[in-house]
Formats: structure tokens, C-alpha cells, sequence
């Protein structure tokens, strides 16, 4: 159960002062009146001093979670990949809830853990697929649900991105560390978005670059055939830049989301030379990735107040690694000819 | 034993160096300094070290158990000079074996002038320029050589390859018709393999080339009409190119960079196929870009008729093109002219490329099949997020 707070007011701390906490989940809380930020902390209590005096924070700095425990009220875990899951247990183990940054953890076993951990304790355990707080994905979801296309027959996901600044121990560039490469780092949050939607596949292909390190570009192949027939496409790349989002081949034309908060969603009509735009008839809530965290957020401490599942629970945090996971056990190499003999058999 | 520090690892040059002297067994350290690019390098799996190369206590200590040192950083004006300056203090005290620099044909100018063909030619920079950088860089080279710092300087000229951000910028420029073939695109385009340099980068670890610059090109010199045609599937739907003449693209460089406003640039501008499409969006504007459009088509094809064999597109295109928006830059290098030769550098260091120009440029247009989903079976759908 969660703690009864002093004042109203969620107590919040965060674990890790790096680029995720300081670029997304601090300004979150501070943007949020529902939630204060208590404690920050990191084996690191300078980096975490200098975190504190550059938001001019009056919350404590701590270097253990079992420091803070009796004055916090839920915890963010916001440091590297590899670390999520025994910070997570910890905080169960503490009473605290927690909303684990992705992915939940870099092995299924302990992402299982963390689950089986957070059913024990009965205290909320969420995972930061925070793209599923963006207004498009909901409304999509919407529209998926009720069938408004028909039924979807194939899709295609890119994600291109180059000039992606790591974060700030590097650890991204160790496999180890962060679990794989771009497609748990980058990819995860549609694989989230996609198993919400779609459900686990019956059948993948993988193949991706990785020579020993964390993979750059990967493609994987997935397909549908029990409960529906369809066939999906994901394709990531941290080395080139690519128009990004989701095409959706459905029985009603072609839908494009492109990858942003931002972008609306654009029908094609089957057999029309025509483009429509589709809006909620609601207000917007998340008008960027900044609110998406806010959001995120504000789901987080609703669920801990009210004893209700979080949007994205570990439970679906672990269905997101386990899909992960299957696809890099079918991962098949491709690299790039470099000698004139490789070049030759390439072509 | 030999360990071999790489500055400059996560770039195009030093990822694909780093790949090659991994694979031949050489202890390799790369270092880098932001990391942004590092994704291709990090693939690797071998340990990637940080770098403020202006911070020379720094310096000396990342380089303190290394024989040899390749620079290939890319930075602002102060990396490139008082980093550089570190980096050969550092190298002099701590006896390294020799120095490897990777600077540029374009320290002899842009346009180079017609006697580079070899080394010896006098570099003319501009002040300010890429080039003028590069050539201040050689001259401090230079320097530490005559102080007994065994140096090599190695000068590439467009760097070919998968993942060229050369071609990758040929690419943009052509997909947002601001590339135009100048003299029908005659002129040579000066070439290297990325892995032909990275060879000659090896080679120079080893041998004494002496302290002057060598060049490091392909085996043959192509023109750019070779160089468009050889990568003409990826650019397919951007074909025919716009093309104009020798004096029309100095007549643009020597233009003042900023357009003026005016009322036909605002009319080619609306009439740019990139503003139609978003017209088209809205069903007025759509109905009346529709109109103008089916003018248009009656008009051009008399003028087609007359004009010889050009495609009616083409002819549109021309007409509709804004010369002045045209990238300076590449109709600066089409008017470079000189095919620089690596006579010296075969007799110096006994560089051989081991890729052919063909060879070169398929491997890049493979690369960019793969990586923009141009062979998947799924091309049709990715296609709409073009759009």
C-alpha cells in the first residue's frame, strides 16, 4: 500500500542525475503541482549537488535510496539500464512505488523479478513507455479498437536517427550495460506501442549490425497469424537519419503516423486521391515529449493514490523485453563488405 | 609492441580505420570527443576513450602508452589549432614513433589550382575557409616534423564509400534540386575510397613518407556525369539533374550568397514541386495548382519539341529551377578541375587502392539501399513517410 503523504503533496525522489532525469524527469516534476521533488539521488553526490544547484532544488541529495525511504513517497529510477531492476526491487523492498525508466530491466529473469516483486508488495511498479501518453498513440489505439479501418494487414516502422548525444556515463555504448543497442534503446517504446496494440507476434526475424558492441541499425520482420493475419516490418537505425514513424496498410487506406508528439495522423483513403487529417475532438494533453513525461508522470502518483494500475505496468514492461529479447535470439549478422573479396560476394 | 591511438575515432574516416586495424589484429585505442556520432564505432565492442583535446594534461595522459597517433578530429577553430598543438606536444614528449594527419586537398584552394595535380603545387586558400584551416594545420605539422617528430600528412580529396557524408550531402542536395551538373557534368570529381584511405593511413604507420603532404586518391578519376550515373539508383526519381554551364555556375559564385526577394523568385518558389505538394493539401488551392499545372504541360512540350531531345521534365524543371539556390558548394568542387594523381604516394608508401571507383560506388548505393528501405519488401508503405 502507499504511504499517506504529509500534505497533499506526492514526495518524489529521483535515482540518477544523468541526461534522462535532468533533460525529462525533473522538469516533469517541477512542471507538476502535484508532486514535489524530495530527494535526489546518486552514487555520484557531486553530480547530484550539481543537479540540485542547477535547478536551484531545495530537495535532499542522497547516495542510497534506504537513505531517504521515511521522506519519499514514490521514486523514479532514471539511471543506466542495467541497473533497473535491482533499484526497483529495492524500492519494493522498501515499501516505496516506482516508475522504472525503460526498459524495465536488460534480462527477462530480472524483469520478471521486478514483477513478481511488485505483485508481492502490492505497490505500484511502472515502466516509462512514455510515448503511450502522446495524443496520436491514444487516439490511434482508439481507432484501432474500435476498428474504424478495418483490419490492419501490414506495417512498416522506421525509426532514423544520427548525432544522438549519449548520456552522460556513456553506458549506452556498452551492450553489457545497456542491454543492446538501438533497438532496446530506441526501438522499445514502439515495440511497447505495437504489443499494446497488436499483441505478441507468432513469428520474427531479426538481423542487426552489431559486431560485439551495441547494434546501430537493426530490421525485424514480425508476423501475426492466429488471431489475426498481419505482418509487420520494424527498422531502426542510429546512423542515418530516415523520416521516421508507423504506415499502416489497412482495409480503409493507408494511415501514417509520423514519430512525434506533434504530428497528426494522416489517412489515405483506399481508392481516393485525397489526404485527411485526423484530429481528437478533445483538447490536446500532450502537446510535446515534455508534457508526455508530465503525464507519465501524474499517471504514476494518480495510480499510487488510487490503488489503480499505471498505464504501462511492469507486467507490460516485461512482455516489451521479453519480444525484445526473442527478436535479438533470432538475430542474424549483417555487416557491411569492406574488402574487395566481401564486396564481391555482396554483389 | 605498437599500440595506435585514433583521435577523431567516431567519424567517418576514423570508424572505418579503427574497423580495419581492429580486424588486422593492431592494439587499437579510439578516442572521441561528444560521442554523438560514436553508434557505428560503438557496434565494434571494443573500449572507446574521451577526449578534450584542449585540455593537454589530458591529452598526454590518454596518450601516454601509445607508439603511434592518427588525428582525424573534426571540430571548431580552436579543436582543430590549439588542439592539434596539444596533441603534437604530447606526442613529442612522449616519443611517439610517428604521427599520422589527415588533412585535405581543399589547403590548396578552392579551386585548387591547376598544377595540384602533385603535392608540390603552392596551396592558395582563402583566409577563413575549410581549406585555410587545414593548410595552418599542415604548416604546425610541419613544424613538430623539422623539431624530429616523424610525421605523415595525408591529403583525401571527397571520401567515397558506405556512409560518405560527402554523398550523403551529394544526396540531400540533389533530392531538394540544389544540385545542378555543370558542362554537362565533364569535369573530374576527385575520389578516394574510405577504406583506399584508411590503407593509406596504415601504410604511413609503418613508413617514412618524409614531412610533406601526399595525396590519397582511387585508381581512376571520374567525372561527375560517372559519379551521378554510378549511384543513378538511388537518386532514380530525381533524374534528369538540372544542368548549367561553366560560366552560369561562376556567375553564381560570384554572386553575393544572400537571394534578393523578388517577384519571379517568389513565383518559382509557389511553383516548386515541394510547395504544390503542400497546396495540394488544401481542395481550392489544389483545384488551382491543378489548373496551372495542366497549363503548364500544354505550354512545355512545343518548347520541348524545339529544344531537342531533353524530357519535358527536364525542361520544367529547368525552367522552374532557381539557379541562384543551387549549392555553392558542389558547383565550386565541378569547377576544381584537376585530377590529382598519388604518384607519390604509391613511390612513398607503396599505397595500391584496393577498391575501385565502380566498386566504391556500389558499395555506397547498396549501403543506401539497405539503410532507406529501398529492397524491402515493404518499400511502398515506407515511401509515405517521404511525405
Amino acid at each position: 500500500m502507499t504511504r499517506i503523504t504529509t500534505n497533499g503533496v506526492f514526495r518524489l525522489a529521483v535515482v540518477g542525475s544523468g541526461q534522462i532525469a535532468t533533460q525529462a524527469h525533473i522538469p516533469a516534476v517541477l512542471e507538476s503541482p502535484h508532486v514535489e521533488l524530495a530527494a535526489v539521488i546518486d552514487t555520484s553526490r557531486s553530480r547530484a549537488e550539481r543537479v540540485i544547484s542547477d535547478f536551484q532544488l531545495r530537495a535532499k541529495v542522497a547516495s542510497s535510496i534506504s537513505e531517504v525511504r521515511d521522506s519519499v513517497d514514490g521514486v523514479i529510477v532514471a539511471t543506466p539500464n542495467h541497473t533497473h531492476s535491482a533499484l526497483a526491487i529495492e524500492c519494493l523492498t522498501l515499501g516505496l512505488p516506482v516508475l522504472i525508466e525503460k526498459p524495465i530491466a536488460s534480462t527477462v529473469a530480472d524483469a520478471a523479478t521486478v514483477v513478481a516483486m511488485a505483485a508481492r508488495s502490492k505497490l505500484v511498479a511502472s515502466v516509462g513507455y512514455c510515448t503511450r501518453f502522446w495524443d496520436n498513440v491514444c487516439l490511434l489505439g482508439e481507432l484501432l479498437d474500435s476498428n474504424y479501418f478495418g483490419a490492419v494487414h501490414r506495417f512498416v516502422y522506421q525509426l532514423g536517427i544520427s548525432d544522438w548525444a549519449p548520456p552522460v556515463s556513456g553506458y549506452s555504448f556498452s551492450r553489457a550495460a545497456a542491454g543492446g543497442g538501438v533497438l532496446i534503446v530506441n526501438g522499445s517504446h514502439f515495440i511497447d506501442r505495437m504489443l499494446h496494440w497488436f499483441g505478441f507476434p507468432d513469428e520474427v526475424e531479426y538481423s542487426d549490425d552489431s559486431l560485439g558492441g551495441p547494434e546501430a541499425t537493426a530490421v525485424g520482420s514480425l508476423q501475426w497469424s492466429r488471431e489475426r493475419a498481419l505482418q509487420g516490418t520494424i527498422r531502426l537505425s542510429k546512423v542515418r537519419r530516415l523520416p521516421s514513424g508507423l504506415v499502416l496498410e489497412t482495409d480503409a487506406g493507408i494511415v501514417t503516423m509520423h514519430e512525434s508528439a506533434e504530428a497528426p495522423l494522416l489517412w489515405r483513403p483506399q481508392d481516393r486521391a485525397i489526404e485527411l487529417i485526423i484530429n481528437p475532438r478533445r483538447p490536446r494533453l500532450c502537446p510535446d515529449d515534455r508534457a508526455a513525461f508530465r503525464l507519465q508522470l501524474e499517471d504514476f502518483v494518480s495510480a499510487c493514490r488510487n490503488s489503480q494500475p499505471p498505464r504501462v505496468s511492469a507486467e507490460e514492461g516485461l512482455e516489451s523485453l521479453r519480444m525484445i529479447d526473442m527478436l535479438y535470439a533470432r538475430r542474424r549478422s549483417v555487416h557491411e563488405p569492406r574488402t574487395p573479396a566481401e564486396t564481391a560476394r555482396v554483389l | 609492441m605498437n599500440r595506435i591511438a585514433v583521435l577523431g575515432a567516431s567519424g567517418f574516416v576514423g570508424t572505418t580505420l579503427v574497423e580495419r586495424l581492429s580486424n588486422k589484429a593492431y592494439d587499437v585505442r579510439p578516442f572521441m570527443n561528444s560521442g554523438r556520432d560514436a553508434w557505428r564505432l560503438a557496434r565494434l565492442g571494443i573500449q572507446i576513450g574521451r577526449l578534450n583535446v584542449l585540455d593537454y594534461s589530458e591529452v598526454e595522459r590518454a596518450l601516454g602508452d601509445c607508439t603511434h597517433v592518427v588525428n582525424c578530429i573534426m571540430g571548431d577553430d580552436r579543436v582543430m589549432i590549439d588542439g592539434l598543438k596539444n596533441i603534437l606536444r604530447a606526442c613529442g614528449r612522449l616519443r611517439v614513433k610517428r604521427f599520422v594527419h589527415l588533412s585535405s586537398i581543399t589547403a590548396y584552394g578552392e579551386p585548387p589550382p591547376p598544377d595540384s595535380i602533385h603535392e608540390d603545387a603552392i596551396p592558395r586558400p582563402a583566409r577563413g575557409t575549410y581549406g585555410w584551416i587545414k593548410l595552418s594545420q599542415d604548416r604546425i605539422v610541419q613544424r613538430s616534423a623539422a623539431r624530429g617528430l616523424p610525421c605523415s600528412i595525408l591529403c583525401p580529396p571527397i571520401v567515397s564509400g558506405p556512409h560518405s557524408p560527402q554523398l550523403l550531402c551529394l544526396l540531400d542536395a540533389i533530392r531538394l534540386r540544389k544540385f545542378a551538373l555543370v558542362d554537362s557534368g565533364y569535369a573530374p570529381c576527385s575520389l578516394v575510397d574510405v577504406e583506399n584511405l584508411a590503407q593509406a593511413i596504415e601504410l604511413s604507420l609503418h613508413t617514412d613518407s618524409g614531412p610533406g603532404r601526399l595525396f590519397v586518391v582511387d585508381d581512376y578519376c571520374a567525372s561527375w556525369r560517372e559519379v551521378i550515373d554510378s549511384i543513378a539508383s538511388v537518386i532514380g526519381p530525381w533524374l534528369p539533374l538540372p544542368e548549367i554551364s561553366r560560366a552560369e555556375a561562376q556567375r553564381i559564385l560570384a554572386s553575393p550568397e544572400r537571394p534578393r526577394g523578388s517577384l519571379l523568385g517568389t513565383l518559382r518558389f509557389l511553383a516548386s514541386r515541394d510547395t504544390r505538394t503542400v497546396l495540394r493539401r488544401d481542395p481550392i488551392l489544389a483545384s488551382v495548382e491543378s489548373f496551372a499545372s495542366r497549363m503548364i504541360r500544354r505550354i512545355k512540350p512545343h518548347d520541348a519539341g524545339r529544344g531537342g531531345r531533353k524530357p519535358v521534365r527536364s525542361n520544367i524543371h529547368s525552367a522552374l529551377a532557381d539557379s541562384n539556390s543551387f549549392d555553392r558548394l558542389f558547383l565550386a568542387r565541378q569547377l576544381r578541375g584537376v585530377r590529382h594523381s598519388s604518384q607519390r604516394a604509391q613511390d612513398r608508401i607503396s599505397y595500391r587502392p584496393e577498391v575501385t571507383f565502380e566498386r566504391s560506388m556500389s558499395r555506397f548505393s547498396a549501403w543506401h539501399a539497405e539503410v532507406s528501405g529501398q529492397n524491402d519488401p515493404n518499400a511502398d508503405l515506407i515511401a509515405h513517410l517521404e511525405t
